[in-house]
């Protein structure tokens, strides 16, 4: 419970908050501890390398993760979220080498600001709370490394919006990790993600964009070297790339591109941006293609291990969307549908196997 | 729930909605000023998995369920905002462009204040004045009306390139003034306050794209839906935490937009695009239904409750 009390009281706010309105809530009342959180991570070294999601079935539902099926639509049980009252949860990473997760902890009594803890589950799991540097109050983004937490916090007020990379160390002690190299203008950092089967680091920085639907954002590429992200490409501008999701195995990026207008009405394409090691390589690898945006839902896409692109559908009338293949390195290829229904996951990964 | 339940569900809400937006054309649209829908609305995207059922009633989180949210009332009062001295330093251009409407709501109420204030009885003095006990009357009469504390928001989306919170050039700033009638002055004392916003893609010339753009300029009913008197609504779930107020028209709103709010949103969905929604962050919503539990008495009037969005 202590744990908590000072995670709430640290982090408990998600947003720019004036002085005098209201904030976090000062105390946890209901009895709901995040440190007791535990997790079988044989569940899911049995089910990987494979996808894994967050289902919810409902409002209802506090979520699980699954190991989907695309080829039988099956969806299996790995670990239910606790269900207690104001409590959701989020997650960033499942790393299936070190067999941790990396999960956001949201408590909401309704009245104030939620109270976000960002918690792992070990290899045996157990949880540990990680504790954000002080003055930072929100989680933008969380990965790993090594099994570690590379961490983009955040802090709000109402004009400003201020952001800072970290690393847990195994205790849980956290050290700034900061961006290095020619790193474009930017006013904060969105997100860090590890590109699996690399040793870069996608990061997504907001850029003090105009009215063009490429200047809003700019990802670049990063290692980690002597404790900070050392950038080592030009940055490549898409308004959409918030929507993001790494490739596998290739230092790249592969996102839903929403911005673009065909007779007064909006489409989605499908695009890669890979980096070369000299320029940046863009292909619409689907068209206009019947697929999500991602507005709502906040996932679209994922890159497996053998360079299988897995795609949210679009729904279709009262239908489900799905989740659909496409294998980008055949030209013109169209998706192909598959039996699994993606109307209740909310966030899909590719996961490798236990490295063990 | 099974897929073809979920289908058979989702046949029966667009029945039910269809049956609603026949039934109840017209109803719900606000100020005789706002501009009329265009019968004509361009074909919308491809629907977003999501949506707009995530948005509708019927997918409230219930009593009892994990979801569901209690709606607390305010207990602390919120400290005042700016005055208007205050809210000019702070913000010039969103005073210059608040004063036009303001002056027309003002005129109006103080019409309707001193009409009701000369139906109970109450008459100044030659000099302007009232006795201490016909003021203190007069305040009991006003705060048994919805002219006082009297509150209305706007929503504004206007250029900019340096606020980290702003989006497509534009940032968005959803604001709710109040107005407290003094007896004694006869007069309003007006406040201010403000939040960073997103509402679609942010860009106003988008604003008849349906999923893409911005909240049509319009006047919104604020808190209703068809009609009746919603409020504030809290809502659990990561896309709208910690609540919302729904805005009508709530179906066939211009160029066909429907289903729009005001909410909230967590982990990732803080502060991130919209179909077109306003979105604030989880602290402002908060601070918001603050505002709106303690100096908003018109809220439950259709006619005054509104929400305003210019361009």
């Amino acid at each position: 419970m202590a744990v908590l009390v000072g995670a709430a009281g640290i982090g408990g706010c998600s947003g720019p908050v004036a002085d005098g309105e209201a904030g976090p809530p000062a105390e946890v009342s209901d009895g709901f501890d995040v440190s007791s959180l535990t997790w079988d991570p044989d569940l899911v070294a049995a089910n990987t390398p494979g996808l894994v999601g967050w289902q919810r079935s409902g409002p209802a539902d506090p979520g699980t993760l699954v190991a989907l099926s695309p080829e039988g639509g099956a969806v299996t049980p790995l670990w239910s979220a606790p269900d207690a009252e104001g409590v959701s949860c989020v997650p960033h990473a499942v790393d299936g080498e070190s067999r941790r997760m990396l999960l956001e902890v949201l408590r909401a009594d309704g009245v104030g600001p939620a109270g976000t803890s960002l918690v792992m589950l070990g290899a045996d799991g157990a949880s540990t709370v990680l504790v954000p540097p002080e003055g930072y109050e929100g989680i933008s983004s969380a990965t790993f490394v090594g099994g570690r937490a590379l961490v983009v916090v955040n802090h709000a007020t109402p004009s400003t919006f201020d952001t800072l990379i970290g690393m847990y160390s195994d205790e849980g002690v956290w050290q700034e990790v900061p961006l290095r190299g020619t790193v474009p203008d930017h006013q904060f950092v969105e997100w860090v993600v590890a590109v699996p089967g690399t040793d870069v680091f996608a990061v997504l920085l907001k850029t003090p964009g105009r009215t063009g639907d490429r200047d809003d954002d700019a990802l670049v590429l990063a290692r980690l070297t002597d404790g900070g992200l050392l950038v080592h490409t030009d940055g490549f501008p898409d308004d959409s790339l918030p929507g993001a999701s790494p490739l596998h195995g290739v230092e790249g990026v592969v996102y839903p591109r929403t911005w673009r207008v065909v007779d007064g009405s909006p489409v989605v394409d499908l695009v890669r941006a890979r980096w070369t090691g000299t320029d940046w390589e863009e292909q619409v690898v689907l068209e206009a293609g019947a697929i999500a945006s991602g507005i709502e839902t906040g996932q679209v896409s994922a890159q497996d291990s053998d360079g299988v692109l897995w795609v949210r559908s679009a729904a279709e009338g009262a239908g489900s969307p799905v989740l659909l293949s496409l294998d980008p390195a055949i030209v013109g290829a169209e998706p192909m549908p598959t039996a699994l229904a993606m109307d209740s996951i909310d966030w899909f990964t590719w996961v490798d196997a236990d490295g063990r | 729930m099974s897929t073809s339940l979920r289908r058979l569900n989702r046949l029966l809400v667009t029945f039910v909605l269809m049956a609603a937006i026949v039934a109840g054309s017209g109803i719900g649209v606000s100020a005789a000023a706002a501009p009329a829908a265009p019968k004509d609305s361009p074909k919308s995207a491809m629907p977003e998995p999501g949506w707009p059922e995530s948005h509708l009633p019927e997918s409230d989180p219930k009593p009892g369920e994990p979801g569901y949210l209690e709606s607390r009332p305010t207990v602390v009062l919120p400290p005042d905002g700016w005055n208007d001295a205050e809210f000019e330093a702070h913000d010039p251009h969103g005073y210059a462009a608040m004063l036009p409407e303001r002056r027309r709501v003002e005129r109006d109420l103080l019409t309707k204040v001193r009409a009701e204030l000369r139906r109970q009885g109450i008459v100044r003095t030659t000099g302007g004045r009232l006795s201490s006990t016909d003021a203190a009357r007069a305040a009991s009469v006003i705060a048994a009306t919805t002219y006082s504390p009297y509150g209305y928001l706007k929503f504004t989306l206007v250029p900019n390139t340096t606020s980290p919170y702003a989006r497509n050039g534009y940032l968005g700033t959803l604001y709710f003034t109040y107005g407290i009638y003094s007896a004694v002055v006869d007069a309003y004392k007006w406040y201010t306050v403000s939040w960073p916003a997103r509402s679609g893609n942010n860009r106003p010339a988008d604003q008849s794209k349906v999923n893409l753009g911005p909240i049509p300029a319009y006047t919104w009913d604020f808190g209703f839906m068809y009609g009746a008197w919603r409020g504030y609504e809290a809502d659990g779930r990561v896309e709208f935490y910690p609540g919302k107020w729904r805005l009508d028209p709530w179906t066939g709103g211009p160029y066909g937009r429907s289903y729009l709010e005001v909410h909230g949103g967590t982990g990732a969905h803080t502060f991130a695009a919209t179909s077109g929604c306003i979105r604030i962050y989880p602290a402002a919503i908060s601070a918001l239904k603050s505002y709106y539990d303690t100096k908003m008495a018109n809220k439950k009037d259709p006619g005054s409750a509104h929400l305003t969005v210019r361009y």
